[in-house]
């Protein structure tokens, strides 16, 4: 993490939260932090949409959301959130995140999936879109998806400029636990 | 939750985002070493490396600063790339 700041709390409340995290061998990560030093210019209403694109569809499954967002990840390099997002998707879908391409998420998904690479590196085009049609997703589906792309295409920049990382590989696992168990609360203590 | 309901949700969920105060901060400095950050940060954020940050701070930029104009270049890239997509399905967000 590149802002120092932001790995303390800024409130007595926020900083005891924190410490006894750390004394259960655990860390809240970085979008956590920043949420919590900055909640009402960015935490509460970044939550809020996270919340709102990755959860309560009647189309995807929270594991096919998540799959979205791992996949708009690793178009933008972001090892950070290919990390936590991948790892909740395949917990939740039954199969490695990896080569999603070959089609081990289903035909549905793997349209959409496409879809929402392309729209990040910026070769999107109608055929993506015919294509998803194709395999049944229909145009709404489809911008469902697109907002997972914008949740993502905004976190990933901020993780990667700002250098996001976790302390171990325990952490992250443990992370996407407690991010697949909580979806994207954080106790309103911290968001004050 | 009909799937017209949820994405109007999402569309509002979107705006406060970009109408909260980090996403609206941007930058006005014409320093060579902020837009070279913020061109960075929208096109390949993957390459930000530490010195980027710390020519930031030589400014005089605090954390705060550095984090606004860091998530409104973000919204703006993430921005351009949903209203394409919602161009492509012949959709707005008004829908």
């Amino acid at each position: 993490m590149r802002l120092p700041e932001y790995s303390v709390g800024r409130r007595p409340s926020q900083r005891i939260a924190l410490r006894i995290t750390r004394g259960l061998g655990a860390e809240l990560d970085d979008v956590a932090k920043c949420a919590m030093r900055r909640p009402d210019s960015f935490g509460r209403p970044f939550l809020a949409l996270v919340r709102s694109a990755l959860r309560g569809s009647a189309t995807w499954s929270a594991g096919e959301l998540e799959l979205f967002g791992a996949v708009v990840s690793q178009a933008n390099a972001c090892d950070f959130c290919v990390g936590m997002h991948g790892e909740i998707a395949a917990a939740a879908l039954g199969a490695r995140f990896g080569d999603w391409r070959d089609g081990r998420f289903g035909p549905r998904a793997t349209a959409a999936a496409e879809f929402v690479d392309a729209l990040t590196r910026e070769t999107v085009d109608a055929g993506h879109v015919d294509q998803a049609r194709d395999e049944g997703v229909d145009d709404a589906a489809l911008a469902e998806a697109a907002y997972v792309a914008f949740v993502f295409n905004t976190i990933n920049r901020v993780a990667n400029a700002l250098d996001f990382g976790y302390r171990s590989d325990a952490d992250r696992v443990r992370g996407a636990r407690i991010l697949q168990r909580s979806g994207y609360r954080l106790p309103g203590i911290l968001l004050r | 939750m009909p799937v017209q309901d949820r994405l109007v949700r999402l569309s509002a969920a979107a705006d406060a985002l970009r109408r909260a105060g980090c996403a609206r901060a941007g930058a006005t400095s014409a320093e060579p070493a902020v837009i070279s950050y913020l061109t960075k940060v929208r096109e390949h954020a993957f390459r930000v490396i530490d010195s980027d940050v710390g020519a930031l701070r030589a400014l005089g930029m605090s954390d705060d600063a550095i984090f606004d104009v860091t998530v409104a270049a973000a919204v703006g890239a993430a921005d351009e790339r949903l209203a394409r997509a919602l161009a492509l399905l012949d959709l707005d967000e008004a829908d």
